[in-house]
């Protein structure tokens, strides 16, 4: 058997959106409809780390359907419209079966499915589905006929999800958000396979799933951000050397006239003299 | 219940008929509209997914609990004082279970597959059991009303035997549906309360607190309607009757109350993070008069049916029932709408709501971004959840409890459910019957 899984190593996503993107792309997704998000786990907004600097954290978290094998959208459907494809173990939307109910979105603990509230909009003046053409219907004979999973003609009213690109993963390609990650921080392959890179590199890297304390049992993995190496301890006095700010970050902070109020840098850190901006806090470290 | 006293009423009558024809006409016409555009002319989105609808769904799911109570209690333990009203509280089952049914369409995003539920049911979800307990609840309600009419109509016209094998067959299906109409509570109870993704849901207790509020708000509208049709002569009920509905009303409201307190106790007592966030969003979120109206209104009805002195009155009892009817209502909204406020995973930028409209925009995220719809600003990410229903919602929520107090109203009028309380003595070979009152004869004419 095969199990599709996938695998996001959180230590290296630079949150650069790529796959958010490529995804909106390929499966031509209405405005307001995202199946695959990047999430800042830090500070309040995005790309914002949670903490006073040095002493901030933050990771991202590429996030879409998390392809659960107990999953309660498939067991909560009241029409089988999702399902949970025999073949690879991808839980899949039948556009024409959905009635809309949003049972699905209600059950699902990881917020990533999304409804089509109104008629599908597109970016004004893109006229024409981009990513895929056509619809596209599951081939495996388990999962019944006429099981439409794709088209870029949305119904309104009907609920969708990341897919794992099932139109391009049958016909033995990749995922798109697989193939445009810039810095390869996302393996996809079958789980069921032990020798698979997924499967080895799941073991090696320690990866977790989300949530699981709930026993969804995801079939999606994630290495972990490795937060401690940014922790810093309070007393500052045995900061590891690579929490020196690199010359691209002094380069930065002469820009912007100075570190970012607050901030004290570790001893023996080479600091710009700083540059008094008006509407801005003076910076009040104690170094050199 | 005089034919004089009806007609004296006849432009009273009508005019409330022609109000609520009027609502009905509105929320159809707000219906039209939603399905022209879609639930977008809702307030609904992808984080708060579900809102005033399935509310209503599962407030009507709960007022169909007094046909149990009067009816079905009355044959199944032999409660002889309901009799006289075990038919009204029949017709109010079934108009508000065939509500409850039809409650759901609005909600959906595709009405015209709903079919598919019957033709490609998946077994494991729970609103295919709701979807089918509801049906045998409706069917059982329709059955025990029919056969009850023709009971009271063979009687009428002096065939003993057909009435007593009737009312016979009345109680051996009162059997069958008092566990029906509690497993009805306890599956839409389960439809929230299965759901590991909603914590406010997801608790063994909820089965028994819908269960709990469904007949608060039963036999309130029980009471509701017998006292308000007692008012107006449409029906003839002892005070005695309607005033030991209010003490039963007293003892419900306890129960909840007691259900809820051992479900809050047990999540804030702990003081888990886990446990505790989900009843702090209900309680001191942004929906937090939600919960604090439902809490006061269920002290307000309880204290208005305690005390002795007042609770014979109907005035009373009407205004309990309001209270225990609106605090139901209430504490369905509280349940779905906080539950979907703060998703489990929120991180910014958050969740697509679906739309590129209706979201807020980040405070403190330096970004400016045009909106393609310049006269509707918004992003397509929200963190937490918003909602309010939209005037469509309020429409259409209005229509449906329109047509079940059209319903209630035009079958308390035309159909034969009243009991008069002038020949009550009529033995009867049915033990517990043996009160049971004669119908007017003039009623089985007309109908």
């Amino acid at each position: 058997m095969t199990k599709l899984g996938m695998l996001i190593d959180l230590s290296r996503c630079v949150g650069c959106q790529s796959c958010a993107v490529a995804c909106k792309v390929e499966n031509n997704e209405p405005l307001g409809i995202w199946w695959n998000r990047v999430l800042t786990v830090g500070g309040p907004n995005p790309d914002q780390p949670s903490g006073d600097f040095p002493n901030v954290q933050m990771h991202y978290l590429p996030l879409n359907c998390q392809q659960c094998e107990n999953a309660p959208c498939v067991k909560v459907c009241p029409v089988g419209a999702t399902y949970k494809r025999e073949s690879d173990g991808l839980v899949l939307v039948d556009f024409d079966r959905c009635i809309g109910c949003r049972y699905c979105m209600a059950a699902c603990p990881y917020g990533v499915r999304t409804f089509n509230w109104g008629e599908p909009e597109y970016t004004p003046g893109i006229s024409f589905p981009v990513g895929h053409q056509g619809d596209y219907f599951d081939p495996d004979p388990t999962s019944g006929p006429n099981r439409l999973v794709y088209t870029p003609n949305r119904p309104r009213g009907v609920v969708e999800k990341c897919t794992y690109c099932v139109q391009r993963v049958d016909v033995g390609v990749e995922p798109f958000c697989i193939q445009v990650c810039p810095v390869g921080a996302r393996i996809f392959g079958d789980l069921d396979d032990p020798n698979s890179i997924i499967s080895t590199s799941i073991q090696a890297g320690n990866a977790q799933q989300l949530l699981p304390e709930l026993g969804t049992n995801p079939q999606q993995y994630f290495i972990p951000p490795y937060v401690q190496k940014t922790v810093v301890p309070a007393t500052g006095n045995s900061a590891p050397s690579e929490l020196v700010p690199s010359e691209d970050l002094v380069a930065v902070a002469e820009e912007v006239g100075g570190y970012i109020p607050g901030f004290t840098p570790p001893s023996g850190a080479i600091v710009p003299p700083p540059v008094p901006v008006a509407g801005s806090q003076s910076s009040d470290e104690e170094g050199p | 219940m005089s034919s004089e006293q009806k007609s004296g009423s006849h432009w009273r009558f009508y005019l409330f008929i022609a109000f609520l024809v009027a609502l009905v006409v509105l929320g159809a016409y707000a219906w039209s509209i939603q399905l022209g555009n879609g639930l977008i002319v809702t307030d609904m989105r992808d984080v708060v997914s579900w809102g005033l609808y399935i509310s209503l769904f599962a407030w009507f799911v709960g007022i169909s609990a007094g046909g149990l109570i009067v009816s079905s209690a009355a044959a199944v333990f032999g409660i002889r004082q309901w009799q006289p009203i075990s038919k009204v509280a029949n017709l109010l089952a079934l108009v508000a279970i065939a509500l409850a049914a039809f409650a759901i369409l609005p909600d959906l995003g595709q009405p015209g597959r709903v079919i598919y539920i019957f033709t490609n049911p998946n077994l494991s979800s729970p609103l295919v059991w709701d979807v089918t307990i509801i049906f045998t609840y409706l069917a059982i309600s329709f059955v025990e009303l029919v056969l009850m009419i023709t009971a009271d109509r063979a009687r009428a016209r002096g065939k003993e035997s057909t009435y007593v094998s009737r009312e016979r067959l009345v109680r051996g299906i009162a059997f069958v549906a008092l566990p029906v109409a509690v497993l009805t509570h306890s599956i839409t109870a389960w439809i929230f309360g299965l759901q590991i993704s909603r914590p406010l849901w997801n608790t063994a207790l909820l089965a028994p607190i819908f269960l709990a509020s469904a007949l608060v708000s039963g036999l309130a509208l029980v009471i509701f309607v017998t006292a308000l049709s007692n008012r107006f002569g449409a029906l003839k009920v002892d005070t005695e009757v309607l005033t030991g509905l209010a003490k039963l009303l007293g003892v419900i409201i306890l129960v909840d109350l007691f259900l809820l307190g051992s479900e809050y106790i047990t999540a804030v007592w702990p003081a888990t993070p886990a446990e505790i966030s989900p009843l702090t969003t209900q309680f001191f979120g942004p929906y937090w008069w939600l919960a604090w109206t439902q809490i006061v209104l269920a002290f307000v009805a309880l204290a208005l049916v305690a005390v002795p002195r007042t609770r014979g009155f109907a005035p009373t009892q009407v205004l309990a029932a309001i209270f225990a009817l609106v605090e139901v209502f209430f504490y369905r909204l509280e349940l779905v709408i906080p539950a979907f406020v703060n998703p489990l995973v929120q991180y910014p930028p958050g969740t697509s709501i679906g739309t590129t409209t209706g979201g807020t925009v980040l405070s403190g995220f330096g970004v400016s971004v045009s909106p393609v719809d310049p006269s509707n600003p918004g992003l397509s990410f929200v963190l937490s959840g918003t909602y309010f229903p939209t005037w469509i919602e309020w429409s259409i929520a209005v229509g449906i409890v329109a047509v079940a107090a059209l319903l209630i109203t035009l079958g308390i009028r035309y159909l034969p459910v009243r009991e008069g309380a002038e020949g009550s003595a009529a033995g009867s070979t049915i033990q517990w019957s043996g009160s049971r009152a004669k119908r007017d004869p003039g009623e089985t004419a007309s109908a």
